[in-house]
């Protein structure tokens, strides 16, 4: 796994180095990235992220089209798509190999949307992808973060004061990976974000195009 | 006309026919450095075919990781003992009965070639650690490891015996294995106190290499003057080795809400032209359809996916949003081509409350159940009458004598298939086989027919009628499934044959029979006879056991020879379509050793991200010779039926909302 490797030394340049093994994982694998028409989508007053899926290549925009037990699932024409809590990728579909859930603490920072200063040491999680049988195969991973910089980042097309939060994340079967997200530098919501949904799968990153909003 | 509708598939059969005794070099199949054991690999599922030449010894191995403790291997080992070689067929286990830890080895213990009597029998205990990529194994051997030719172990006259184990002189071993994590490149050595022609002691070191994914190349030197290569292929039927979900995703799952029957409910006809229409763009079928009360009952198939759990989900996703409210069972019938086996009842209730969940599999398994498919049911939309269709392909097939034969006796055959089907459940097929690669010698006839003795006088090298015969088949009960055959069935039978099978869907086991009498074929031409002919009778349980598709399979009865024989089969299939498999046999007229041969079948879907339910077959050893012995091409029902085991089905569930 890129960057998988790297240990955290508390210096920037390590930090850029597995953010940057992280969004750019695998320069062999030619991503195919949609065009996102952010106008048609701000006028239909739709949630929508675009989805990217380094391992195998592919982008696509999903559009969230149900919420249950407070998360958002957004799919794309060819049902495609991701389940968010919060900022949480709670599950995948059609991107590699699926991520059934992730389970994790009711004040992860991620699914409760967290000042990067607010966030706490550490979190774990259990993902849960399909194996054999009725139950699904449990990966827990722990995870522990490093703040990073504070930046106007472009993300499909709009401008975002986010703060960089990278996490450095060990499981329970020893391997290591690596989580980067970009939060709103206000609130705390996720506006970009690569995060671990397995072993096959590993990161992927979703950009948020427009947050979606229960109360619109 | 219709070209290929069943695919090109190519089967590898390596014939282990001669009875002899056994004499063997290698490790059975079982994790090994170089010629001393090692730890196994502790992932369950782990396979692992390996083929060993040297210049007086080969062998053909299997290793299976049964479970993360459990390591179970077939050998088929050939020695050259100068004007003549001998064979060896070896069943091996290994069992980790310690876990390694921080600072505490793992222990092993193992037994090479159980019930085999000559210098492949061995056994082992063995301590093992890993310190990053490097495994450190040290043990103490017994019978091959600790004699260079270990003699008058196990059976010697059909009786296996016991007594010998873990007794007589023993020796010391140790090894290193190196994974160097450049280009798969693993480097080992060994040594052990077992003495050589060449030296008291013996050590050994080898260098690996992995050509690509799963398969690599090793070469090996010792200090007794012996040097030889390994290719080894290894896979995990777990692991795919593409990513298993780049299709098109399932449609999205909706939960049924009542309040809305108040409203304007779509008809019959409309659902199931929506559901038509979705499910088409998943290269799923709908072959009926039928709503009545609070039930829609669909026939539903794929071409493309082997996994009927995930077929089920995916219907079940659709039906979820075009269904009416009022509907609160979705009953989804599992068609085999022949016959309509399961009919899995899925309340839709139950799928509301699981979707989505961390634990969605087991609580949809929870709202499950099975019943077979009624025999007469009332008329439904879809199902439009069947087509007569004629279809036709070609598929090679390769062969190697492996054991008795110092060139191999490799062959090649191309097997030209049509088919033409009545019905769903009738047609005629036959095979022209033609051999484009061919080392073996057809013998001239014996003076007298022989029951599978003189098959070297079928192997003709012009074109030759493999087989013609036409199988019809049929329930007699919704539980009862039923065939009869007549033809020319294989090279040497033809005649009748019929066969019943019981099966309840709801239980793990079925019981079968079949009747058969055949005359021998003639040697030469394409449909005369001899005058010789054979009645079989064979009782078979079919038992699915434990979990996760393991399953065994027991027949005993006459058998072409006239004699009373038992065959055994374990194995375990898995949901994506891979299938291993080990077998034995036993005869009341044979008193040699007991045979056993391995069978695996590999599904497309495993290594193509397009999917497809075709397999690659290998098949090795086995029982053989006249005794114990029954006629092919019969049309055998488990083969249609084994994918209906509800075992299978749940083995698989993890993939319903995939």
């Amino acid at each position: 796994m890129a960057g998988a490797a790297l240990a955290l030394s508390g210096c920037l340049s390590t930090l850029g180095q597995m953010r940057d093994a992280v969004l750019n994982p695998d320069p062999d694998v030619e991503m195919a990235v949609p065009r996102v028409n952010r106008a048609a989508i701000e006028q239909a007053d739709l949630a929508a992220v675009l989805i990217l899926s380094p391992k195998i290549g592919l982008g696509t925009v999903g559009v969230a089209i149900q919420m249950r037990d407070d998360r958002i699932i957004y799919s794309s024409n060819e049902n495609r798509g991701v389940t968010l809590a919060g900022g949480l990728i709670y599950g995948t579909l059609g991107l590699g190999t699926n991520l059934q859930a992730v389970t994790t603490r009711a004040d992860d920072p991620l699914v409760n949307d967290t000042k990067a200063q607010d966030w706490p040491s550490q979190v774990t999680r259990t993902y849960h992808v399909s194996g054999r049988g009725t139950s699904f195969a449990q990966i827990q991973a722990t995870c522990s973060h490093q703040i990073g910089r504070t930046l106007t980042m472009e993300i499909v097309e709009a401008n975002r004061q986010v703060v960089e939060v990278v996490e450095t994340c060990t499981t329970d079967a020893g391997a290591a990976f690596n989580n980067v997200h970009y939060l709103d530098e206000r609130t705390g919501r996720v506006w970009r974000t690569s995060q671990w949904t397995g072993p096959d799968q590993e990161n992927i990153q979703v950009d948020v195009i427009e947050q979606f909003d229960a109360d619109a | 006309m219709k070209k290929l509708s069943y695919g090109l598939t190519s089967a590898v059969i390596i014939s282990t026919c001669l009875s002899s005794g056994a004499m063997a070099e290698g490790i059975g199949g079982l994790s090994q450095a170089i010629d001393t054991p090692r730890a196994s690999s502790n992932l369950a599922d782990n396979l692992a075919i390996n083929f060993d030449f040297r210049e007086d010894y080969r062998a053909l191995s299997f290793g299976f990781q049964a479970s993360d403790r459990f390591e179970i291997g077939i050998s088929f080992p050939t020695y050259d003992e100068g004007n003549s070689s001998a064979s060896g067929n070896e069943l091996s286990f290994g069992l980790r009965f310690l876990d390694e830890s921080d600072y505490v080895p793992s222990l092993t213990v193992g037994v090479v070639g159980f019930g085999s009597d000559d210098r492949g029998s061995g056994e082992y205990v063995l301590a093992s650690k890993t310190i990053g990529p490097v495994q450190a194994s040290a043990g103490l051997g017994w019978g091959r490891y600790a004699q260079l030719n270990a003699a008058n172990r196990g059976d010697d006259d059909g009786t296996i015996r016991t007594d010998h184990l873990f007794e007589g002189d023993n020796e010391a071993f140790a090894n290193i294995v190196w994974d160097t994590g450049f280009k798969g490149v693993i480097a080992a050595a060994e040594y052990s106190t077992i003495a050589g022609p060449e030296a008291e002691e013996t050590i050994a070191a080898s260098l690996s290499y992995q050509i690509i994914d799963g398969f690599s190349v090793a070469g090996f030197i010792n200090n007794q003057g012996n040097a030889g290569l390994r290719l080894r292929f290894d896979a995990n039927p777990t692991k795919p080795l593409v990513q298993e979900n780049v299709g098109r995703g399932p449609h999205p799952y909706v939960e049924n809400r009542p309040a809305q029957a108040s409203q304007p409910q779509p008809t019959a006809d409309q659902v199931f032209a929506l559901l038509m229409e979705r499910l088409e763009k998943e290269e799923i079928q709908i072959d009926r359809f039928a709503m009545r009360g609070d039930t829609i009952d669909v026939t539903a198939s794929s071409p493309t996916d082997p996994v009927f759990a995930r077929i089920t989900g995916r219907v079940a996703r659709v039906l979820s949003t075009v269904a009416p409210a009022s509907i609160t069972t979705f009953r989804i019938t599992q068609n085999t081509g022949a016959f309509d086996s399961n009919v899995v009842v899925l309340d839709r209730a139950g799928l509301d409350a699981a979707v989505g969940k961390p634990n969605a599999a087991a609580l949809t398994w929870g709202a499950t159940s099975f019943e077979a498919s009624p025999l007469n049911r009332p008329a439904a939309l879809g199902g439009t009458a069947f087509e007569p269709r004629f279809t036709y392909g070609i598929a090679p097939a390769f062969k190697a004598d492996f054991i008795t034969s110092d060139t191999l006796e490799f062959t090649g055959t191309l097997n030209a298939n049509a088919r033409y089907t009545f019905s769903p459940q009738t047609f005629v097929s036959g095979t022209v086989g033609y051999r484009f690669l061919n080392q073996w010698t057809q013998q001239d006839p014996p003076a007298e027919p022989q029951p599978r003795s003189d098959f070297t006088s079928y192997a003709p090298d012009i074109a030759y009628l493999q087989s013609l015969s036409v199988r019809h088949r049929f329930r007699l009960a919704p539980q009862l499934y039923s065939r009869v055959s007549a033809g020319l069935f294989e090279r040497a039978y033809g005649g009748v044959s019929g066969e019943m099978i019981w099966r309840d869907p709801e239980q793990n086991f079925a019981l079968g029979l079949e009747a058969t009498y055949v005359q021998k074929r003639a040697y030469e031409g394409w449909f005369g006879f001899e005058d010789a002919d054979a009645s079989t009778f064979i009782g078979s349980v079919y038992a699915n056991v434990g979990q996760n598709g393991n399953f065994v399979v027991f027949d005993a009865g006459q058998h072409v020879a006239g004699d009373f024989a038992v065959g055994l089969t374990v194995g375990r299939n898995y949901a994506n379509g891979w299938r291993i498999a080990a077998s034995t046999g036993w005869s009341e007229e044979k008193d040699a050793p007991l045979k056993f041969g391995a069978e695996i079948a590999i599904p497309l879907s495993w290594t193509s991200a397009e999917g497809g339910t075709s397999t690659t077959d290998l098949s090795v050893g086995g029982p053989s010779g006249d005794f114990g012995s029954r006629i092919s091409g019969t049309g055998g029902l488990y083969d249609e039926l084994r994918a209906s085991d509800k075992r299978r089905i749940e083995d698989g569930f993890g993939e319903f909302w995939n």
